[in-house]
């Protein structure tokens, strides 16, 4: 805390008897600096910042109420307690001090001791509050700091692991801010961003974006889906909320393999979706509502195919809620014409070129809301190209699974790819369909499942979504049975067999789908590639 | 004892401080005794603004003086005063019998004042002292101090003009030198701080 005797008083009378008097009675205590009139008081303030003002009212020029008025403008005097000193005793000279803006009023003829006691008083406070000020501000540093360090920082890796670029900023307008963004590995073919704001600012706004944060990565993992990611973080975050904090969030899903990208809404601002030759548009139509206000709130999804070289911008109102000196806004507008420069662009690029026309747009006027951007783009992967892709639509007949198994044999075939390998791949989607058929949709001809096969990465994949009550064979049990037990029941011997003929074999539910996918990797090049061995 | 002035109340206000009371007594009666004069000039010509700070000023300083029946006087002739326009003069009788009333309590209470003044000493016959060699180290670290001072508009600057007298006395006549003090002693800082700029450009100077 700064010491009192280093503490500058300034004092402004026009009356140099009454600065003898104070000058006589202070001088010793502390350092002091003297004004004969308002103006050359506001001009020594600027220059020379004092700890403390003793102001007459009844000047010539400027009076002290103006004066005051104008110091609790300048930056450098805005805190500085002001004590009027003046001969005008009458209540409201007095009030109209205080509303000027002092913090105290003595009259005159004063008692000197009685000077030095508030002159004291008012440093000793004024040096507590600084004291208090530093410390709250090394603490919001380090809070920041924190903060920080909650965000992803290694995005290059995400990027080589999904064959995909990100860019992601985070500028908060204070030292803390409630904006947040992250990335998530959450499975080979699911790759969950998510980006939100946290309403307020400051420590509040921070500690509940670090909640939300943690909470949203946790369940990137174990939810498959982001419209139920969104549900069960608002369930977490409305309970215990006392202080009815909420959270504006946005939550997608890329699957790099095919370009599927789901993406949920959570009151956030809607992402803007760049495909190459083909001008900016809105990623999603809704809107959604907040988390963090009720439990039991259901989101909707959107889902859009992205292809190579399409990319979409995640942002926070801090973008289009900017403003420059002529109070206009940035807004939605401004924001479709701009994102339009970015197609082409790096998505690291991208974000920091959308930055920096939203500052250029303000025109150094202050930042009102953080701002935090976050983009995707997917790359050119030459595999995803290459590959030959195959969709059927099979009703729920044991004909049906027997007639997409001939079509996956000769998809394979026409691919050259060899028997030895297409028949456990054919197997495991007479079992599976088997399953679909005979479990989910119980045999109902009338109902239907889709099966995709394709082509990419050195391997043959194949996908079944059915509609049917969910079920996840991976889960399954896998233990031994003795031969002549029924083998017919779900997750049975059918089940051992696909693991043991395929490589990978992941499932999820999504949409109200129950979604395999098993894949079979075909072997080093040349070895039993398509078109290869004959 | 000193008639128009209550000496206890003065210099338990100035916390017992006898030196600083008879500089301000003596000051008030240099400065207010052309007071009456002066006030009667800006009422005839219809200044109030400037007439009610000057009345408001004496008023102040009276009471911090301890000059009870004059503040009494002052505070009843503000009272007329204050709210006065061309529009609107001081009622005239009133005016006139606050304004005597005011008037004569100050050329008593100036009077009385002026008798603390010490009888003028017969001048000192002594040859002056030529200034001393100039050290332009010390000089050049004594004006830096000055000019942080007279820059900050900083009471220490009479401080540290006498600390560092002899030295500034390379730099400015004598007659020089007594400005400066001057003006430093009346806080005309700025005034003080272009002389010394003056100075230092014009002089023996670091």
């Amino acid at each position: 805390m700064k010491n009192l005797s280093d503490c500058r008083v300034l004092i402004v009378d026009d009356a140099r008897a009454n600065l003898d008097v104070l000058v006589e009675g202070l001088k010793s205590d502390h350092r002091l600096s003297l004004a004969l009139n308002g103006e050359a008081a506001l001009q020594l303030a600027a220059r020379t910042p004092p700890d403390l003002v003793l102001l007459d009212i009844m000047m010539p020029g400027l009076d002290g109420y103006e004066v005051c008025r104008r110091m609790r403008q300048m930056p450098e005097t805005a805190d500085v307690p002001i004590m009027f000193l003046s001969s005008l005793e009458d209540v409201q000279d007095k009030t109209r001090g205080f509303e000027a803006g002092a913090n105290d009023y003595l009259t005159k003829p004063f008692e000197m001791l009685e000077v030095k006691a508030r002159v004291r008083s008012l440093l000793k406070a004024k040096a507590y509050s600084d004291a208090v000020k530093e410390q709250m501000a090394s603490e919001l540093r380090v809070a920041r700091e924190i903060q920080m360090g909650m965000l992803p920082h290694d995005l290059a890796a995400l990027e080589r692991a999904y064959g995909v670029e990100l860019g992601a900023l985070l500028e908060p307008a204070r030292e803390v801010g409630g904006d947040l963004y992250g990335a998530c590995a959450a499975a080979p073919d699911r790759l969950v961003l998510f980006l939100g704001d946290v309403s307020g600012k400051g420590i509040p706004a921070s500690m509940f974006m670090v909640r939300a944060i943690s909470l949203a990565r946790l369940l990137a993992r174990q939810v498959v889906e982001p419209e139920r990611i969104l549900a069960q973080l608002n369930d977490e975050l409305a309970v215990d909320n006392p202080s009815g904090m909420f959270v504006t969030f946005l939550c997608a899903v890329l699957d790099p393999g095919t370009g599927r990208l789901v993406v949920a809404n959570a009151g956030h601002c809607r992402p803007v979706l760049l495909r190459e030759g083909v001008p900016p548009s809105w990623a999603v139509r809704n809107l959604g509502t907040a988390l963090g206000f009720e439990p039991g709130l259901a989101f909707e999804r959107t889902e859009l195919t992205l292809r190579p070289g399409d990319a979409i911008v995640l942002y926070t109102d801090g973008v289009t809620e900017a403003f420059n000196a002529a109070d206009e806004c940035y807004g939605n507008e401004r924001l479709l014409a701009d994102a339009g420069a970015l197609a082409g662009h790096s998505a690291a690029d991208s974000a920091a070129s959308l930055h920096r026309q939203v500052l250029a747009f303000a025109r150094g006027a202050p930042q009102s809301d953080d701002i935090a951007i976050m983009t995707l783009r997917l790359g050119d992967r030459p595999e995803r190209e290459a590959g030959p892709r195959m969709t059927l639509e099979l009703r729920a007949t044991p004909e049906e699974v027997m007639r997409g198994v001939d079509v996956l044999r000769a998809f394979c075939l026409d691919l050259g790819i060899p028997e030895p390998v297409v028949h456990p791949l054919t197997l495991a989607l007479e079992e599976c369909g088997s399953n679909i058929v005979n479990h989910a949709l119980q045999r109902d001809a009338g109902r239907a499942f889709r099966a995709t096969f394709w082509h990419a990465d050195g391997a043959l994949h194949v996908e079944l979504r059915d509609p049917g009550a969910e079920f996840d064979p991976t889960r399954a049990p896998s233990v031994a049975r003795a031969p002549g037990e029924r083998d017919d029941e779900v997750g049975g011997w059918g089940l051992q067999l696909v693991r043991r003929s395929v490589d990978r074999l992941w499932y999820r539910r999504e949409g109200g789908e129950n979604v395999l996918r098993f894949t079979k990797q075909l072997g080093a090049p040349g070895e039993a590639s398509p078109g290869g061995a004959a | 004892m000193l008639d128009g002035f209550d000496l206890a109340a003065g210099l338990r206000r100035l916390q017992g401080n006898e030196a600083l009371y008879r500089k301000l007594l003596l000051s008030f009666a240099d400065r207010y005794a052309p007071a009456p004069r002066d006030l009667r000039r800006l009422l005839d010509g219809g200044e109030y603004l400037a007439a009610h700070h000057l009345v408001h000023d004496i008023k102040g300083l009276a009471g911090n003086l301890a000059a009870l029946r004059l503040q009494a006087a002052t505070a009843e002739l503000e009272r007329l005063v204050k709210p006065a326009s061309a529009e609107n003069p001081p009622p005239p009788e009133p005016l006139a019998r606050a304004l005597a009333a005011f008037e004569e309590l100050l050329h008593h209470a100036v009077a009385s004042a002026a008798t603390l003044r010490p009888a003028a000493a017969p001048a000192p016959q002594e040859a002056p002292t030529p200034p001393p060699a100039a050290d332009p180290a010390r000089l050049r670290s004594a004006v830096a101090a000055m000019t942080k001072y007279l820059s900050d508009f900083d009471s220490a600057a009479a401080d540290c003009l006498e600390a560092n007298r002899e030295l500034l006395r390379t730099l400015f006549a004598p007659k020089e030198l007594e400005l400066l003090e001057k003006r430093i002693e009346s806080y005309d800082f700025a005034e003080a701080l272009a002389q010394l700029a003056q100075a230092r450009k014009g002089g023996p100077g670091p």
